[in-house]
C-alpha cells in the first residue's frame, strides 16, 4: 500500500500536528554522521531515563547510579511529568522514542546518504558535506508515484535551506525509503499533510486519536531525531527535547549507488517502528523474566541504543545478565545519550557503511557448506528423467565465498516498466499514495515481470500489492491490524523469552539487525511478540524470525505485522506453523510425488539411503528459504511466492533436487553425501535460469492440477490416520 | 535412517560410524558446540536451527581407530520436539546440552534424558554437557549438582565452552571411546582419553568411567 516511493508522508508529520517551528537551534551543519541529536532530545532523554530508572528499580538497586550515569543531560523536570501523564493515556513511550538516536542517527546517516545521493546524483562524487537543505525536500511531497522519477525531481527540487523543519528531514530518510524521495517530504509538506491526515500514516491511523498520535509521534521522534537537527520542543507532542542532533552523516561515504540507498532506506523505514511504550507494567501472572524482556525492549525503544547500526551492543536479557555493578554500568553506557553526538562518522561507522551491500548486509554469515546450484540442468524442463550415470560424482561443486549482491543490468529498464505497470490506489489524505494497484492494461505482464524479479525499489510496493490482492485487504483492514499490533505490545506473551533468544541471531549480518536492542532488533521483537498473540495455535515458532526480518527490510513494523497476518491467513502459513507442521508435511508429500513421477531414480535413491525429506527440507519450508540461499535469491523467490502462493516452495525444493539429481543417483552416493549436499547453502549459478525453470514448472497446468490432487490425497491420508507411513 | 550403512561400515572394521544427536533447550549452544567440533569456529549469534542440521566429523582415537560421527543438531524450541524422535531414533549416542547460566535449562535436559531413556535405543550413550563455561561467573548450575545427577543416571558429564573451545573435542572423543567399536576392545581399553585433536584440560575419564549404567554391548 504504501507507495514505495515518495508518496508517503512519513508518520512523522504527526508530530507536526503541532506546528513545529522550524527553529534551527543550532546550526545543524552537516548531517551528523551517526547520531543526531535532536534538541528535543533532552526532554525526551529525560523521559527515557525515568523509564529506565523505573525498570531498574524493579530489578534492584542500581537505578540511581544508572539514572545519573546515563543521562547526563539536564532534563527539564517538566518533561517528566508530561511523560508520566502521557503514559497513562497514550503510549508516551512512543514519544520517547527518541531513543533511536543512535540508531536513528545511523540510519539517518543512511538517509542522508540517500538524500545526498538524490541530490547529488548528477555528480558521481559525493558532496563533501550535504547542505543542510538537502534533507528537506520540501517540494515534492507525495506526488510522485514512480520512484525513479521522484528521485530526479527530488534532487533538483531541494532547497538547501530546508533544514528548517525537522519533519522534512526525517521524512525523507525514513519511510519513504526507497524510494526516492527521501527528500521529498518537505517540512512544509509535512505540515500540510499533517493536517490533512498523514497519507502514509497507514499504520497509524487506526486507533483513537490518541493512539494515532502516539504511534505517530513515536515514529516521528525517531525520524526527527535522526534527521533532523533541532526540533522545536513543541514539535514533539511529548517530551521531546533531546539534545539537538545533527543531521546526519556524511554523504561522502556513500557512493551514489542505488543499492546503498535502498538498503539504507529500508533500514530506516524499519527502524522507525514506533510502537513500543516506554513504561510497562507486568501483567497478571506474567513471568518476571518474560516481563523483564518485554520491558527492556520497551525502555530501549524510548532511550535508544548507543552505536546502533555499527556496534554490537550490550546484552541485557538473553544471558540474563547478573546484577553486578560492572555489568550495569556497561549497560548504562550503551544507552544513547547526548554526549556522544558527533558530526562526523567515526572510523568504525565508516567501515561498516563501506561494507554494506545493496540489501543492507555488512557481513556475511558463515554458512557451513556453500555449493553451486548449477544452471545447466535447469535448461531442461521438468519431465521424466532417467537416472544419471552411476559414475557421476556424488558431490556438487563447492563455492568458497558468497558472491556479492549484484544488480541486474536490466534493473533500470525494469524499474520503468514497473513505473508504468503500477498505479497508485486512490490518493488518500494528503495526496500520498498508500497503496498500489496493477494497471488493468498491464495485468498480462505481471506474472512474467514478477518472475524476472521485482526491481528492488519497487519491491515494497509490489509485495504490498500482491499480498493485499490475495487477501483482499483494504486500507481499513490495515488500519485495524496496525491497531491490533500496537495493542498487543501491552500484553504479555509467553513466547517473549524465546523470541528474545532468537532476535539477536536473526540475520545479524544485516546492518539493521546488528546492534543488540538496536532499532531493527526492537522492531523484530515487537512484531514477533504481537504476532505470537495472533493465533493461539501457532504462537511463535522459530523460523518466523527470518521471515519477519526480511519483511522489516522493506516495511515498517505495523505493516510487517499485517503482512504476517495475511501470510498466515491467506498464504497458508497457519498450516505450516501449527503444531506438528501439517502444512509442511503436506508440501513434502506433494514434493515427493513430483520426485517420484519425474525422477524415479532419485526417489529410489532416497529410499535406498533412507533419507527422509523432512531431514533436509524442513528449514526450507519453515523459513521460506530464508537461510538456504543468498538474500537476493530469497527475495526473488518471495516475489514469486507472493504471486503464486506456497506451491512456489515446493517448486523450489523440486528444482534443487532436479539440479542435483545425478549426484543423488550416483553409485558412490550415500546417506552422508546426499544429506550433506541437500543441507547446503545453495548459490545459484544463474538466478534467472532458476526462476525460469520454476516459472515453467508452475506454469504447467497438468502439474498444478496434480499438485492439487496430491494435496487432497494427503488430506485423505491424514484423515484416515495413514499419513505416518506415506512419506519417505 | 542409515542403519544399513552403519552396519556395513562396522563390519568393515577400522572405520566406524555413529549417529549422534544433540538435544537441549533453545539457545544453550548445541549448534555452537557442533560448529566448534566440526569447524573449530564460533559465532556469537548463530542462527537458530530449524528442524535439524546434519553434519559429520571424524575422530581418530589413539589406537588409530577412526570414528565418524553423523551429527544431528536439533532445534531447541519446544515446538520442534515433535520432530525429535526421528533424530534420536537409532542414535548411538546423544549429547544433552544445558547452559550453566540457566538453571531451567538443566531441567529441560532432565526431561530430554528421561525421554531418551524411555524411547531411544537402550544402548544409547548419553552425555550431559554444561555449556557456556566461559560465563562461569554467572553460573546458576553448580558442578556438584549436575555431576550428582549424571552419576545417578549413569551419564557421562562434562562442562564445555563452545566459545573458547574448552572441553569440546574432549567430550566427543570420550563418547567415541565409550561407544562399542568393532575394533578389538582390548586395544581400546588401554587407550587414554585424548584423541588427536584433544586439548588439555577437562578430564573426562572420571565421568566416562562413572557411567555404570551404560551397557557395553554393541548396538548395531
Amino acid at each position: 500500500m504504501d507507495a514505495p516511493t515518495l508518496v508517503l508522508v512519513p508518520p512523522t508529520p504527526l508530530r507536526f500536528d503541532i506546528p513545529a517551528p522550524p527553529e534551527v537551534q543550532h546550526p545543524p551543519p552537516l548531517p551528523s554522521s551517526s547520531q543526531q541529536r535532536p534538541h528535543k532530545g533532552r526532554d525526551s532523554v529525560r523521559d527515557s531515563s525515568d523509564a529506565i530508572f523505573s525498570i531498574y528499580s524493579m530489578y534492584g538497586d542500581e537505578h540511581t547510579s544508572r539514572a545519573s550515569t546515563s543521562w547526563a543531560s539536564p532534563p527539564a523536570p517538566a518533561a517528566k511529568h508530561d511523560r508520566t501523564r502521557s503514559n497513562g493515556t497514550l503510549p508516551p513511550t512512543v514519544t520517547l522514542n527518541l531513543s533511536p538516536e543512535r540508531p536513528s542517527s545511523f540510519f539517518a546517516s543512511n538517509g542522508y546518504a540517500r538524500t545526498s545521493l538524490a541530490y547529488y546524483s548528477d555528480e558521481d562524487t559525493p558532496p563533501p558535506a550535504p547542505p543542510p537543505g538537502a534533507d528537506k525536500p520540501s517540494t515534492m511531497v507525495g506526488v510522485d508515484n514512480s520512484p525513479r522519477e521522484s528521485l530526479a525531481t527530488t534532487s533538483s527540487a531541494r532547497p538547501p535551506s530546508s533544514y528548517v523543519t525537522p519533519s522534512s528531514l526525517r521524512a525523507p530518510s525514513d519511510l519513504f525509503e526507497d524510494h526516492r524521495l527521501s527528500g521529498l517530504r518537505t517540512s512544509d509538506l509535512s505540515a500540510s499533510s499533517y493536517t490533512h491526515g498523514p497519507s502514509n500514516s497507514r499504520d497509524f491511523r487506526s486507533g483513537s486519536p490518541h493512539s494515532k498520535r502516539s504511534s505517530r509521534s513515536s515514529h516521528n521522534p525517531h525520524r526527527s531525531l535522526r534527521d533532523l537537527p533541532p526540533l522545536p520542543p513543541s514539535a514533539n507532542p511529548t517530551p521531546s527535547p533531546t539534545p539537538p542532533r545533527q543531521p546526519s552523516p556524511s554523504p561522502v561515504l556513500l557512493t551514489p549507488k542505488t543499492s546503498l540507498n535502498q538498503s539504507q532506506r529500508h533500514h530506516q523505514s524499519n527502524v522507525s517502528s514506533p510502537s513500543s511504550k516506554a513504561s510497562l507494567a507486568p501483567s497478571e501472572g506474567e513471568d518476571m523474566d518474560a516481563f523483564h524482556v518485554r520491558n527492556t525492549y520497551a525502555q530501549l525503544e524510548a532511550s535508544g541504543v548507543r552505536g546502533d547500526g555499527y556496534e554490537e551492543g550490550i546484552e541485557r536479557t538473553r544471558a540474563r545478565v547478573g546484577n553486578s555493578r560492572a555489568s550495569q554500568l556497561e549497560a548504562d553506557s550503551a544507552i544513547a545519550d547526548g554526549t556522544e553526538k558527533k558530526r562526523d562518522l567515526d572510523a568504525k561507522e565508516l567501515q561498516v557503511l563501506r561494507n554494506v551491500d545493496r540489501y543492507g548486509f555488512f557481513s556475511v554469515t558463515s554458512h557451513d557448506r556453500l555449493v553451486l546450484l548449477s544452471a545447466a540442468p535447469l535448461l531442461k524442463k521438468l519431465s521424466l528423467a532417467p537416472a544419471g550415470p552411476p559414475s557421476a560424482s556424488p558431490n556438487a561443486t563447492p563455492v568458497k565465498f558468497l558472491p556479492p549482491a549484484s544488480i541486474s543490468p536490466k534493473e533500470t529498464s525494469r524499474i520503468s516498466k514497473w513505473n508504468r505497470m503500477l498505479v497508485p490506489q486512490k490518493p488518500q489524505q494528503g495526496g500520498n499514495v498508500q497503496s498500489w494497484r496493477l494497471r488493468p492494461s498491464k495485468e498480462g505482464k505481471l506474472r512474467e515481470r514478477t518472475y524476472k524479479g521485482v526491481p528492488d525499489r519497487w519491491r515494497r510496493a509490489a509485495w504490498d500489492m500482491l499480498i493485499s490482492g490475495r487477501a483482499g485487504a483494504s486500507a481499513s483492514d490495515y488500519e485495524s491490524l496496525a491497531a491490533q499490533y500496537r495493542d498487543c505490545l501491552d500484553k504479555p506473551s509467553t513466547y517473549d523469552i524465546q523470541i528474545d533468544l532468537d532476535v539477536p541471531r536473526t540475520i545479524s549480518g544485516h546492518i539493521m539487525f546488528r546492534t543488540r536492542y538496536g532499532a531493527g532488533q526492537r522492531s523484530l521483537f515487537h512484531v514477533l511478540h504481537s504476532f505470537s498473540l495472533r493465533c493461539s495455535s501457532c504462537g511463535y515458532v522459530q523460523g518466523m524470525g527470518p521471515i519477519a526480518a526480511t519483511l522489516l527490510c522493506y516495511m515498517e513494523p505495523e505493516r510487517v505485522y499485517a503482512c504476517l497476518v495475511i501470510l498466515h491467513d491467506a498464504y497458508r502459513l497457519h498450516d505450516v506453523f501449527s503444531p506438528g507442521f501439517p502444512g509442511m508435511l503436506e508440501a513434502i508429500y506433494v514434493q515427493e510425488r513430483i520426485m517420484e513421477t519425474t525422477m524415479p531414480g532419485v526417489y529410489a535413491a532416497f529410499r535406498k539411503h533412507m533419507i527422509s525429506t523432512t531431514s533436509y527440507a524442513t528449514k526450507w519450508y519453515i523459513t521460506l528459504f530464508a537461510n538456504s540461499v543468498p538474500f537476493q535469491t530469497q527475495l526473488r523467490l518471495w516475489d514469486v511466492f507472493l504471486l503464486e502462493g506456497y506451491d512456489l516452495f515446493v517448486a523450489v525444493a523440486v528444482a534443487i533436487v532436479w539440479v542435483y539429481r545425478d549426484h543423488i543417483t550416483s553409485a558412490s552416493a550415500n546417506f552422508e553425501t546426499v544429506l550433506s549436499l541437500l543441507s547446503s547453502f545453495f548459490i545459484p549459478e544463474n538466478e534467472d535460469a532458476l526462476m525460469s525453470w520454476i516459472e515453467a514448472t508452475l506454469g504447467d497446468k497438468k502439474l498444478r492440477a496434480n499438485m492439487v490432487k496430491w494435496r487432497q490425497d494427503w488430506k485423505g491420508l491424514v484423515a484416515a490416520g495413514k499419513d505416518g507411513n506415506a512419506l519417505l | 535412517m542409515n542403519g544399513d550403512a552403519q552396519t556395513a561400515d562396522r563390519q568393515n572394521g577400522a572405520r566406524t560410524r555413529f549417529k549422534l544427536v544433540l538435544l537441549g533447550e533453545s539457545a544453550v549452544g548445541k549448534s555452537s558446540l557442533v560448529l566448534r567440533f566440526v569447524k573449530d569456529q564460533f559465532d556469537d549469534y548463530r542462527e537458530s536451527t530449524i528442524g535439524a542440521a546434519f553434519l559429520t566429523q571424524t575422530v581418530t582415537l589413539e589406537d588409530q581407530t577412526t570414528v565418524k560421527f553423523e551429527i544431528w543438531d536439533t532445534a531447541g524450541q519446544e515446538r520442534y520436539k515433535s520432530l525429535a524422535p526421528m533424530y534420536y531414533r537409532n542414535a548411538n549416542c546423544a549429547v544433552v546440552v544445558y547452559d550453566i547460566t540457566q538453571a531451567a535449562s538443566l531441567e529441560k535436559a532432565r526431561t530430554w534424558i528421561r525421554e531418551l531413556q524411555r524411547q531411544a535405543d537402550p544402548s544409547i550413550v548419553i552425555a550431559l554437557c554444561g555449556n557456556k563455561l566461559d560465563l562461569a561467573a554467572r553460573r546458576q548450575v553448580s558442578q556438584e549438582e549436575a555431576k550428582k545427577y549424571a552419576d545417578e543416571e549413569g551419564l557421562m558429564w562434562t562442562e564445555t565452552s563452545a566459545k573458547t573451545g574448552e572441553g569440546v573435542t574432549e567430550i566427543f572423543t570420550a563418547i567415541a571411546q565409550k561407544l562399542p567399536l568393532t575394533a578389538p576392545s582390548a586395544t581400546r581399553a588401554g587407550a587414554t582419553r585424548a584423541g588427536p585433536g584433544a586439548r588439555t584440560g577437562v578430564d573426562l575419564n572420571k565421568q566416562a568411567t562413572g557411567a555404570p549404567g551404560q551397557p557395553d554391548a554393541c548396538n548395531c
